[in-house]
């Protein structure tokens, strides 16, 4: 009769609890990459926190190793929609070089997301890393104008920079919710 | 929110936790799942909630009102102000823009017309789904079909139930109001079920149907005088593939969300491609909006009980409105069209008498052939649903006579592809094999193996979530 057996509502909460720890192990960087895509506000906030935080204390167990491997994988298979990350990874396997293929570091420093093999806490205080001398080490922006009270400060931001800010989303949705653009 | 998104999951473990604490209170339980339902669809627009409420009250007070009236004719007026104000609210949100931009043409070919700012209204996300929620709800109340005196909890529920909301299954509230009526038995979760309809659904959607999007699709009907025949024949399987994929991905996590929150939804595909006539079709494809239809427009419409041609006049008005349901634009009227065209073909290949069509209909290879048949109609169909307008349709059309080569048969574009159309004719007693199996599995690891496929499915998928097809109609 086991067969028959229906689930009970303390199975069902098991399910739940080996599924949330299963997903939480292998997509702690992917919940850290979400919440900090979300869009700018207290939520956004905690999000970042509480990822942040269950990425810190998962991090040392290296479990993200089969993400990158299985995006690597599925890279050389050409199966990314991605072409520079199809030719970076056929590239390196040509060479023979153990294929990671990461994100452009820029981009991520920009976003704050974590690069592959280093933590979002390591990004926040970075390793000391010797630069050529002609390096620029910062860039000199004109300076903004004041923030004047009540009056709201615009900031322009297009293509790649909108991406990276995590912008495009929330940007996407109010030009989806705004009567002029439908 | 879409089904596919962390804020979904969060969302969903939140409720179904919360709602399986309160199950033994039906009221408070209810009530709750109301509230998460109107979250749900605010997650979209706030400013829609107040139509979402006001549809389902004013379903449930005419459903009311119609179950208190002894008069047959009282019932009547009442259940004809209900409709009217639905499809009111249907017309006013979805068709207004189309209806002003053809009669601004027709009067253009008359005179000359006057420069108006035509209106536009924000199409409310799944208006098409839930004023057809309540219409039935009203039409079950008239027909005598609910046995008990409708509660206005239980009708804004029904119309407003979240896995359903946005794009069906359409169910009937026949089906779903009875279930309201008494608290959850967690006994009967059959959790194994939903959760492989749930990683089903998702294969569907995030792997199946946004790869062969992005990487075929799109790029073809964005520029068919780009591409040559191969290219032109693989996206119209891959949108065959695609909205077949969409559409049952979606509706697998609907029932699978349901089934976890202990509730009933009915199956809404059965391996539609594999149907040997048109007739067979719309038993396979979005089943609960195809008898819908028949239950509540062709049937009232005098169905089959009249003459051949009026038989046929009364499918087409119904494949033309339901193609009008899906979006207001003509091509959308001819996709209707069509099937409704084919509908009326297949009736008339079906009452030859001639004893040799009577013995080739019942053989296996006419079976095959019809199949083979029926399939490309329907892709034929598929190009004016998919394309935004007429050039692009006929554009893409008139490349299949172009030499060219298949430039965008990638290996993972194939894959998706043959999964997708094969995938249909996998074999229930598999998936019921592997929920058996799963039984015996310690309850844990049980989860754990759900959370590996989902991990699986997100490597698999392209970057990003593309919204269900059906969510704009």
């Amino acid at each position: 009769m086991r067969a028959l057996k229906y689930n009970s509502l303390s199975q069902l909460v098991t399910v739940i609890v080996g599924f949330t720890i299963t997903i939480l192990l292998l997509e702690s960087e992917a919940l850290l990459r979400w919440a900090q895509r979300l869009e700018v506000g207290e939520a956004a906030n905690i999000a970042v926190q509480t990822t942040g935080e269950l990425h810190r204390v998962l991090q040392p167990l290296h479990i993200e190793w089969a993400r990158r491997e299985g995006l690597a994988d599925l890279d050389r298979l050409g199966w990314s929609d991605d072409p520079a990350r199809r030719q970076a990874a056929q590239r390196m396997d040509a060479s023979g070089a153990s294929v990671h293929i990461q994100p452009c570091a820029a981009m991520a420093a920009t976003a704050g997301l974590p690069v592959p093999g280093r933590s979002a806490v390591t990004l926040l205080h970075p390793a000391r890393i010797p630069l050529s001398p002609s390096t620029p080490t910062s860039t000199l922006l004109p300076p903004l104008a004041a923030v004047t009270k009540g009056q709201p400060r615009v900031v322009a931001l297009a293509g790649d920079s909108m991406m990276a800010v995590g912008l495009s989303d929330p940007k996407g949705r109010w030009f989806k919710s705004s009567p002029r653009n439908q | 929110m879409l089904f596919p998104t962390v804020e979904f999951g969060l969302f969903f473990v939140s409720v179904l936790l919360i709602a399986w604490s309160l199950h033994c209170f039906n009221g408070p339980h209810k009530l709750f799942l109301l509230l998460a339902s109107y979250l749900f669809y605010g997650f979209w627009n706030w400013s829609y909630v107040p139509l979402l409420f006001c549809i389902s009250l004013f379903s449930g007070l005419i459903a009311q009102r119609i179950q208190a009236s002894s008069s047959q004719r009282l019932r009547k007026i009442w259940l004809f102000a209900g409709v009217v104000v639905c499809l009111a609210t249907l017309g006013y949100y979805k068709y207004t823009s189309f209806f002003f931009t053809i009669s601004l043409e027709l009067w253009a070919r008359v005179a000359r017309p006057p420069s108006i700012t035509i209106p536009s209204p924000l199409l409310p996300l799944g208006v098409s789904f839930f004023v057809f929620h309540a219409i039935s709800l009203m039409m079950d109340a008239y027909r005598g079909k609910l046995k008990q005196a409708v509660r206005l909890g239980d009708a804004l529920l029904y119309v407003a139930f979240f896995p359903q909301l946005i794009a069906g299954p359409i169910l009937r509230a026949s089906s779903f109001i009875p279930q309201l009526t008494s608290p959850r038995n967690p006994a009967t979760i059959r959790v194994n079920r939903a959760f492989l309809l749930i990683v089903a659904g998702l294969f569907k959607k995030v792997v199946i149907s946004n790869l062969l999007a992005t990487r075929l699709v799109e790029q073809v009907f964005a520029a068919p005088q780009t591409f040559g025949r191969g290219d032109a024949l693989l996206a119209i399987y891959g949108y065959a593939a695609q909205i077949y994929c969409d559409f049952s991905g979606y509706t697998d996590i609907a029932i699978g969300c349901a089934m976890l929150l202990g509730y009933r939804f009915p199956r809404n595909f059965n391996a539609p491609y594999s149907a040997t006539n048109p007739q067979d079709f719309w038993r396979r494809w979005h089943i609960s909006l195809s008898s819908w239809l028949r239950d509540y427009l062709y049937i009232p419409l005098g169905g089959s009980r009249g003459s051949a041609a009026r038989t046929s006049s009364n499918l087409m008005i119904t494949m033309l409105l339901g193609g009008l349901w899906h979006g207001a634009g003509w091509t959308f009227v001819i996709w209707g069209a069509l099937h409704g065209f084919y509908l009326i073909v297949h009736r008339i290949w079906n009452s030859i008498p001639w004893q040799p069509v009577v013995q080739l209909r019942q053989t296996v290879a006419w079976r095959w052939i019809a199949r083979l048949l029926l399939f490309h109609a329907v892709c034929f169909g598929w190009v004016f649903f998919r394309a935004p307008s007429f050039d692009i349709a006929f554009a893409l059309l008139h490349r299949l006579t172009i030499p060219g080569v298949f430039t965008l048969a990638s290996v993972p574009v194939m894959l998706a592809l043959f999964l997708g159309l094969a995938g249909q004719y996998e074999p229930l007693r598999w998936r019921k094999a592997l929920e058996c199996e799963l039984r015996y599995w310690p309850t844990l690891l049980r989860g754990a193996a759900f959370a590996v496929a989902i991990f699986a499915i997100e490597l698999l998928g392209p970057s990003g979530v593309a919204p269900f097809i059906y969510f704009r109609f």
